[in-house]
């Protein structure tokens, strides 16, 4: 009796953990159909304005109307590490981030590339109290940052490395926080510092922060956002992909020769605040570059290989980058 | 009475008793079967791994978590995580005691006292620690005394409800016993009244360890205290954002060690206190041989 | 030792005859009256009793249940004041709860249940400060006088209620109290367990020679165990009688028989039906 209820039990356990296992491997599997586009589509991007042309592509509906027969939903998530967790689960197909999370998610065996990079960001460090002036006066302070592998967390690093000599020096002090909440606490003098990215930066500005170092002074002119997908997807979907990276490259030159158009797409897209006039600035600021070109990558790359966030190098910027990317020359 | 020695009788009164019918499984040892079983539990869990071909980026094999959780301990990683955490928990709940015994005594001596912790733990006791984070963020700053103020708010409630409730139930004549032989207030407090509510303590603190150790790892998680200041909540968001997904599971382990340490630890104290006074009966699970 | 403690009959001898007379009595009772507050109002249990208790001798209080007899004797021990009248005790008027009243309760929940049995009767000396070392021999002593010598390390969890009792009458009797209030201490005790326990106290108190006042409400109790019998009527209470049992001899003879049915008469006179049960322990 007890011996065939105990059999009885292993059966249900076995089947359970057999039934789990058929249950992942269904998940796993089920993305789109081999070859042609997709037929369902998750586009996934952050706040803030660097993301404006893929904010052009979807007011647009560029590719809602080259693909009628897929469906495409658009995400905005509050952080590049939830982007990062939908690419590897295969929720999110095309994911939008910064260089820290490429490099970090591209060395820890994440199949993807930039198939579109989206501009080149000058990303300041902003302070209030005004005593505090240089990186030398940031030890021992609170300096927020979207998280510790952002792109913003290897500037600080690099910051510190140059000015304090050891590149972990600021660590104690990093705070993980989305840039509205960032900005915030700054304001309220909560933080310290924050490291951020247009247009945050210069609302802070505004607003009565000043700025105590810029990103460019460290590593260059440099890219700062992209779109990525995974090379299965861009294998199994190469034509969609191409035509990603054209809307892309469209969305840029509308934004050159018509800021006054694309201010207020963002606008609208914004829910109406603030102004037109404001997103103009914001978008036609020398700090925010909208360009498919990539630009210090390997830079990059080293930096955070010597810093041990990431264990290994690209061998070039294109194994960063999908063909259609090639011929911008990146760096 | 009459000594007629039927057969039957005297085969049934002459044969040893009949141990009742055990399997094999059930004839082993506690510690073995659950060691056996925890073996089964890993190998079934490697034999996932390597068989399904799954995506470490989202799942770790046994062996992996294992050197992950070895070289963690080795470079010092996960014992200062854990020893950030520990410290952080032990102030939060040596805090929330001491409010705690305050708030008891109040409680005890005074009416009003009584009816100010019956509200304040109705009110307070069914939050969620974690739900008040955002609030001590705002008042302490972020730092580790909004991670205390925090820890102290889950574990005042269970310590102050279990104590009073300890007190208040002391049996009345054991008090009288106390004052008959001469007690003074204080000893009697100390001497009778804190021995005899020592089970409720105990439960009390038992639940202010569950509460305050379940708050402490969830607000590191949504706490972004870097660097050499993270505990081992930290550790495990960290070595996400990082895809270290082996490192994930080698908090997780730490995580879990901890949780059976510190129940030996309370078993230990409360088998030498009150099972052992016969104020508590000793929990059926960890019994010999019966299948 | 055993087995003349084992002797349910009253064989003691009579120790208490020539002090009795002599000098103050050692507890006094006067016209005292003892309620409690029930959310009707105040609630009279003990209408007007008075009565006198000498050294060394043993007196029972017996009366129906709700007469508040053992109101009384909490508040002879001093945990309630009376609402009326005046105890007192060696010539101290109302004194507050104290050893020189050690009382031993019916529960079996009295003793200290996170000491053992030895330190259960060794703590309360040490309280009263008597010195480690002294309160421990004197512990011995008084375990070994109550048969419990072999269980002294054990914790009153592993102890039967019978055990129990005689843990709580040692650490009692250890503080050598004026006298020895008892709260139908063996009212919890199977019938057997309870007339052995009954036989041992006697035999330590001819030993001790302990000023006793017992509460009971079993008759039979009464005259194993008193020299003289407070029995209480209906409450509010007073004093029915004050009996004399000190000659009856042992439960077969016939002087013994004739005091039970007189107690009986006196008790059931009350219009209170008596405990049948009780009454033939």
């Amino acid at each position: 009796m007890k011996r065939i209820a105990n059999g009885r039990r292993l059966a249900l356990a076995l089947t359970t953990i057999l039934a789990l296992t058929g249950l992942a491997a269904t998940v796993a599997l089920a993305g789109g159909s081999p070859g042609g586009p997709p037929d369902k589509l998750v586009i996934a991007y952050q706040p803030g304005i660097g993301y404006a042309p893929l904010i052009v592509i979807k007011d647009q509906r560029w590719i809602e109307k080259r693909y009628p027969g897929t469906q495409i939903e658009w995400k905005v998530l509050a952080s590049g590490a939830a982007i990062t967790d939908g690419v590897i689960k295969g929720d999110i197909h095309v994911g939008a981030g910064g260089v820290g999370p490429l490099l970090v998610g591209w060395a820890r065996g994440v199949d993807w590339k930039y198939i579109a990079p989206l501009n080149e960001g000058d990303l300041w460090l902003m302070a209030k109290d005004p005593s505090i002036k240089t990186i030398e006066d940031l030890r021992g302070k609170r300096i927020a940052m979207p998280s510790p592998t952002s792109i913003q967390a290897m500037v600080l690093r690099k910051m510190a490395q140059v000015k304090l000599g050891d590149a972990k020096a600021l660590d104690r002090g990093i705070i993980s926080m989305d840039h509205p909440d960032a900005m915030q606490a700054l304001l309220s003098g909560q933080i310290d510092a924050h490291l951020t990215s247009p247009p945050f930066q210069f609302q802070e500005k505004v607003r009565g922060a000043h700025v105590i170092a810029r990103s460019y002074t460290y590593f260059g002119a440099h890219s700062f956002l992209g779109a990525m997908v995974t090379q299965k997807f861009y294998d199994e979907h190469t034509a969609f992909s191409k035509a990603l990276y054209q809307d892309v490259v469209r969305a840029i030159a509308l934004i050159e020769k018509n800021p006054d158009r694309v201010a207020k797409i963002l606008q609208a897209d914004a829910g109406g605040s603030p102004t037109n006039r404001q997103f103009k600035q914001w978008i036609t600021n020398p700090a925010l570059k909208y360009t498919t070109r990539p630009r210090g990558l390997v830079r990059f790359a080293a930096f955070m290989n010597r810093i041990g966030a990431i264990s290994r190098m690209p061998s070039s910027w294109r194994e960063l980058v999908f063909p259609p990317v090639y011929p911008t020359k990146g760096s | 009475m009459q000594s007629s020695s039927s057969p039957a009788a005297a085969t049934a009164l002459s044969e040893p008793l009949r141990r009742p019918r055990v399997v094999g499984w059930g004839r082993l040892p506690a510690w073995l079967r659950f060691t056996l079983l925890l073996a089964a539990l890993v190998g079934l869990w490697q034999a996932y791994v390597s068989l399904k071909d799954v995506n470490p980026l989202l799942f770790a094999s046994p062996r992996a978590v294992a050197e992950a959780f070895v070289d963690g301990w080795r470079d010092g990683t996960i014992p200062r995580a854990t020893w950030t955490t520990v410290k952080v928990l032990a102030l939060g709940i040596g805090i929330g005691a001491l409010v705690a015994a305050v708030l008891t005594v109040f409680a005890t001596l005074t009416k009003i006292g009584d009816d100010l912790l019956v509200l304040l733990t109705s009110i307070l006791n069914p939050l969620p620690g974690v739900a008040v984070l955002p609030l001590a963020l705002l008042w302490f700053g972020l730092n580790t005394n909004a991670l205390l103020f925090v820890i102290a708010n889950a574990t005042i409630w269970p310590i102050a409800i279990n104590v009073t409730t300890g007190f208040r139930t002391v049996n009345p004549t054991i008090v009288a016993v106390g004052r008959n032989i001469g007690l003074s207030s204080r000893r009697l407090v100390t001497d009778v009244l804190a021995p005899a509510a020592l089970p409720h303590t105990i439960s009390g603190l038992k639940a202010a360890w569950a509460f305050g150790w379940r708050t402490i790892i969830a607000a590191e998680l949504v706490f972004g205290v870097s660097g050499a200041d993270g505990g081992l909540g930290f550790y495990i968001n960290n070595a996400k954002l990082y895809l270290r997904i082996p490192q994930v599971f080698a908090g997780l382990v730490t995580i879990a060690i901890l949780g059976v340490l510190f129940e030996t630890v309370f078993g230990v104290l409360e088998r030498r206190t009150v099972v052992r006074w016969g104020m508590k009966t000793v929990p059926a699970t960890s019994g010999g041989g019966e299948g | 030792m055993a087995s003349t403690l084992d002797n349910v009959s009253r064989t003691r001898e009579q120790p208490a005859n020539g002090s009795r007379s002599t000098g103050e009595p050692l507890l006094s009772v006067e016209h005292v009256r003892l309620g409690y507050w029930t959310p009707a109002g105040f609630n009279l249990a003990v209408g007007d009793v008075s009565f006198e208790v000498q050294r060394r001798e043993r007196i029972i209080v017996i009366g129906p249940s709700g007469c508040g007899k053992s109101t009384l004797l909490k508040a002879i021990a001093g945990f309630i004041s009376p609402a009326g009248g005046e105890i007192s005790v060696a010539g101290r008027t109302a004194p507050p709860p104290g050893p020189d009243r050690a009382v031993v309760f019916q529960e079996f929940d009295q003793l200290f249940a996170w000491r053992t049995v030895l330190d259960n009767v060794a703590y309360p000396l040490r309280v009263n400060r008597r010195r480690r070392a002294d309160a421990t021999a004197s512990a011995r002593q008084f375990l070994e006088l109550t048969g419990l010598g072999h269980a002294a390390d054990r914790y009153p969890h592993q102890l039967s209620g019978g055990m129990k009792q005689r843990v709580a009458i040692a650490r009692a009797l250890a503080l050598e109290p004026a006298i020895l209030l008892m709260d139908e201490p063996f009212g919890s005790l199977d019938a057997l367990t309870r007339a052995r326990l009954q036989g041992e106290l006697n035999a330590i108190l001819d030993r001790t020679h302990t000023t006793l006042l017992f509460v009971t409400h079993s008759i039979d109790e009464a005259l194993v165990l008193g020299d003289r019998v407070v029995v209480l009527g209906n409450a509010p209470s007073t004093v029915q009688e004050l009996v004399d049992v000190r000659d009856v001899g042992a439960p077969d003879s016939a002087a013994y028989a004739d005091m039970r049915r007189r107690l009986r008469r006196l008790l059931a006179n009350k219009g209170e039906e008596v405990d049948e049960n009780a009454v033939f322990v």
